[in-house]
């Protein structure tokens, strides 16, 4: 803990609870920064890079960032509120010439807007059906049996996922992130510093080349459906930049799969396909484990899980241990280059492209 | 590596799921990458 000049500490539903200054108590207090984060289910990601940009402004060399939750049997998370004004809306406050949409027009809870998500690109571009969807969770279930820190590590059947509890048409609950608990933490280092270190260290760090946030733009549509494809896209199109590659250099990627049809949508706004080719990318067969371009090797967030504060951190900590060459059973072989992708509602989007170490 | 560069030295995460008896303080210790940075 010495050699760590800030900390970044990510939590959502103990946002208010110190819980950075609180884990300085069980690991060391050494009067350094503590940050603490709380940034929808991009939560993790932003405290990355809160630690991040302590070290790019000189005021740190190294940093911890991590992220937690306790999330067991939270169930819906927001919205599904019933309206008790009997349909009759009546203009107050600063926004009152807006009615809220949740339960009038649409749903704010995460399930209805990702499932309307979905069913939108189907209409927009065809080849969507329940059954494609419930394909992309078949795909990930299966990836989570070869790993051990996932919270769910069962292969499911698609007449299992397809015949199972429907949560909002046409995500039935195995496509669906699994509430959970969980933790993930991360020492990031300036490239100054790493380079006074082991040569196993060396060979072993991850490079970031990049690291993105970004919210929504406003976008006319948002006002009745959130738009969680806009920024997506910014973000994607920003890193590309930012690492100086473009999607077909990928190994590997994690993204944000809360549901199965946000996975689809997130094909085409990191631009692993061309616009309106993500059904087509994904019956190609490419994000599978031995495709092209494999998508959540770890089992994703509908089998691995989703502690929100963790997510963020627990998807780089996937990419980066296939860089190292440390994923065991499910290693992508040669791995060089894989990118991480969060987004909450309200909105966050966190995008970070790692690199293997050349040393 | 460029001096401006920024690295991961350390990752690591528990196992997600239900752990009822642990909190979050014992789920973040957990969570501590010193091993993977190359410390004991």
């Amino acid at each position: 803990m010495t050699d760590m000049g800030v900390i970044a500490a990510g939590s959502l539903m103990a946002a208010s609870a110190g819980i950075g200054q609180q884990l300085q108590k069980q690991l060391g207090q050494t009067g350094v920064p503590v940050y603490n984060v709380a940034n929808a289910c991009a939560t993790g990601a932003t405290a990355l890079r809160v630690a991040m940009m302590a070290i790019k402004s000189g005021e740190a060399d190294m940093g911890l960032a991590f992220g937690v939750e306790k999330l067991s049997g939270a169930g819906l998370l927001t919205g599904g509120s019933r309206k008790d004004d009997s349909g009759v809306f009546t203009p107050s406050g600063r926004y009152g010439a807006v009615a809220p949409t949740d339960g009038r027009i649409g749903t704010e809870i995460m399930p209805g807007v990702f499932a309307q998500i979905g069913m939108e690109y189907g209409h927009r571009y065809g080849g969507t059906s329940f059954e494609l969807f419930a394909r992309i969770s078949e795909k990930n279930h299966a990836h989570s049996t070869l790993n051990p820190l996932a919270a769910y590590s069962k292969r499911m059947t698609l007449d299992e996922i397809m015949g199972d509890f429907m949560v909002a048409y046409p995500n039935t609950r195995p496509m669906c992130s699994a509430n959970c608990d969980g933790a993930a933490a991360a020492v990031v280092v300036s490239g100054a510093t790493l380079a006074t270190l082991s040569l196993e260290q060396r060979r072993r760090a991850v490079k970031i080349s990049a690291s993105v946030l970004t919210t929504d733009p406003w976008e006319e549509s948002c006002q009745i459906l959130p738009d969680v494809n806009t920024l997506t896209r910014n973000a994607a199109t920003l890193a590309y930049e930012q690492a100086g590659i473009g999607p077909s250099d990928l190994d590997l990627v994690e993204l944000h799969d809360c549901f199965a049809t946000a996975e689809l949508v997130h094909y085409d706004n990191l631009m692993l396909c061309e616009q309106g080719g993500a059904v087509d990318f994904f019956e190609s067969g490419a994000t599978w484990r031995d495709g092209t371009l494999p998508v959540n090797v770890s089992g994703g967030l509908e089998s691995k899980g989703h502690p929100i504060g963790a997510t963020g951190i627990a998807n780089v900590w996937e990419v980066a241990t296939h860089l190292r060459g440390e994923a065991g059973p499910r290693q992508i072989d040669g791995a060089k280059v894989g990118l991480t992708h969060v987004i909450g509602l309200g909105s966050a989007c966190g995008v970070h492209i790692l690199e293997k170490s050349a040393a | 590596m460029a001096s401006d560069d920024l690295w991961v030295l350390g990752i690591h995460m528990t196992k997600f799921g239900k752990h009822p008896d642990k909190d979050m303080v014992d789920l973040a210790s957990e969570s501590g990458p010193w091993p993977t940075a190359g410390w004991p």
